[in-house]
């Protein structure tokens, strides 16, 4: 589903005379249809970078990134025209990040809902209601469903997050640290219901801050940088 | 997603030009003005594709061509050199000698005579403006500067015209009642709202956005993305966003481009452009930027 062949990444920061920061450097892996890959390693050994080359976030310097895409077959993250990469992020490859980023006052029921109506062609009032479930699933009380996510703690946003990227059900999820600020309990029910997504055939490659999280969750894992 | 319309080396100076201008000014020069003539480049070889419902941010600070890149696609000005091809769409097939037989694009717009641009314009886009007083009439009512555009758009019954004046203005969230108040009555949010309803009457496949929430308070402009966020994905718009605010590109649009000096100097996936800039100028523009 997913093939990374010696990918690395090199920043140049044009404002710090040139200095260039070499963040990764000859990563490869596999991961097959609906399974799990964390990844492992010390901070700053670059596993976020890792998931941002597949993303397209950052543009990777070398290497391929192979994702096999149901509507264009094999396609090269590293490489393809921005508008396939877009069509993709619209319809087969999803991202959570720690940070809750949305257009400022609407209320968190129609920011979950939104995915739905895209993506997955549901009447306002069916996203609505679907997305009402994930939020119940999710802890987030009913009282805080017509509210702005502004206000909400660090772990009610980052939930928020989550419920925006499982609910419209992409081929490939790429986790950065979905679990990061949350108690244990929630961080339970965010595992139970990436494992139903992954059931479901959804492949995920995600970076976890704690070890024992990765345990719970990843089929395998790969560790980046540092000495293996 | 398919291109709907394309540019390609459009440029628009002022002044003569010389031999000195192509190394006095540009992106890698510290002004768009030349040192030798004083000829100002205020777009220089700008390419660009707008995919059909995508939105595309145009970034970059005061001066650096934003403005005259949208004037120029608007035809608002006209270009000193390039090519401007729109994509056959039904809305445009009733503009005489537009396209060539069978083909997908259509000639070069910006060869063509003011009164085929106006039908194109008038046919796919709609422009929203920073300053509402060129966007719309101050002393006209609300209703009427909607009426105007539709007239030109060949409307003729006034019940028509009035209805599709309400729906519009209803829509952008201006008060019924008030729709035969002239903007100058209104707030710098509401006459931003008007203006929307002016652009969208028409039924455009295409929005241009020039720092429409620039010089609004942050409350109201919230509500001004919120509201450009939903209408592009109802009628599925494709629309040109202009800002200085990374903020605000970040939110509306998918891939961006930024300028300097009237030069494109690179282009991308927004969050791409955000987290992981190449040129130098794009890293100092969102190193700059208050978090």
């Amino acid at each position: 589903m997913l093939d990374v062949r010696n990918l690395s990444k090199t920043f140049h920061l044009h404002m710090q005379g040139g200095l260039s920061v070499r963040a990764l450097e000859d990563v490869s892996f596999r991961v097959p249809r609906g399974r799990f890959l964390g990844l492992s390693g010390p901070s700053g050994a670059g596993k976020s970078t890792v998931l941002k080359c597949i993303h397209r976030t950052y543009l990777a310097s070398g290497g391929s990134i192979s994702f096999l895409s149901a509507a264009f077959g094999t396609v090269d993250m590293a490489t393809a025209p921005e508008a396939q990469v877009i069509q993709l992020r619209r319809t087969e490859i999803g991202f959570v990040s720690q940070f809750l980023r949305v257009i400022p006052r609407v209320p968190t029921l129609d920011l979950v809902a939104e995915p739905l109506k895209l993506r997955q062609g549901l009447s306002p009032a069916e996203a609505r209601g679907r997305a009402g479930e994930i939020l119940d699933r999710l802890r987030i009380p009913r009282t805080l469903h017509s509210a702005y996510p502004a206000t909400f703690s660090g772990g009610e946003q980052q939930r928020v997050n989550i419920a925006r990227a499982v609910g419209w059900e992409p081929s490939l999820l790429l986790l950065d640290e979905p679990t990061a600020s949350l108690d244990r309990e929630s961080a339970g029910i965010v595992l139970d219901l990436l494992s139903e997504l992954r059931d479901r055939g959804c492949t995920m490659v995600g970076v976890f801050h704690d070890p024992e999280m990765l345990s719970r969750i990843a089929d395998e894992t790969v560790r980046i940088g540092g000495d293996a | 997603m398919e291109p709907l319309l394309r540019a390609r080396g459009l440029t628009r100076r002022f002044g003569p030009g010389c031999e000195a201008c192509m190394d006095g000014t540009g992106a890698r020069s510290e002004s768009n003005r030349c040192p030798v003539c004083a000829t100002v480049w205020a777009c220089r070889d700008v390419g660009l594709d707008l995919f059909r419902e995508e939105a595309l941010g145009i970034v970059g600070e005061s001066g650096s061509g934003k403005s005259t890149l949208v004037r120029l696609l608007h035809f608002d000005w006209p270009a000193t050199a390039g090519f401007l091809e729109v994509a056959r769409t039904p809305a445009l097939e009733k503009v005489p000698d537009l396209f060539h037989e069978g083909c997908a694009w259509s000639r070069n717009l910006l060869a063509m005579d003011k009164f085929r641009q106006r039908a194109v314009r008038d046919a796919a886009m709609g422009i929203v403006y920073q300053h509402p007083q060129l966007g719309l009439r101050m002393g006209v009512s609300s209703g009427g500067n909607i009426a105007e555009r539709l007239l030109s758009a060949g409307w003729r019954s006034i019940g028509a015209m009035r209805e599709r004046a309400g729906a519009l203005l209803e829509r952008t969230e201006i008060p019924l009642e008030r729709m035969d108040e002239p903007p100058r009555n209104f707030s710098g949010g509401m006459q931003q709202r008007v203006q929307i309803a002016k652009a969208l009457s028409g039924d455009p496949p295409i929005l241009l956005l020039d720092e429409v929430t620039t010089g609004l308070d942050l409350s109201v402009q919230a509500r001004v993305l919120d509201m450009v966020r939903e209408l592009r994905d109802e009628l599925r718009l494709s629309m040109l966003v202009v800002s200085h605010d990374l903020g605000v590109i970040h939110l509306l649009c998918q891939r961006t481009l930024v300028m300097r000096n009237g030069e494109v100097v690179e282009s991308g996936l927004t969050d791409q452009i955000l987290q992981d800039p190449q040129h130098p100028y794009t890293q100092l523009l969102v190193a700059s930027q208050l978090q």
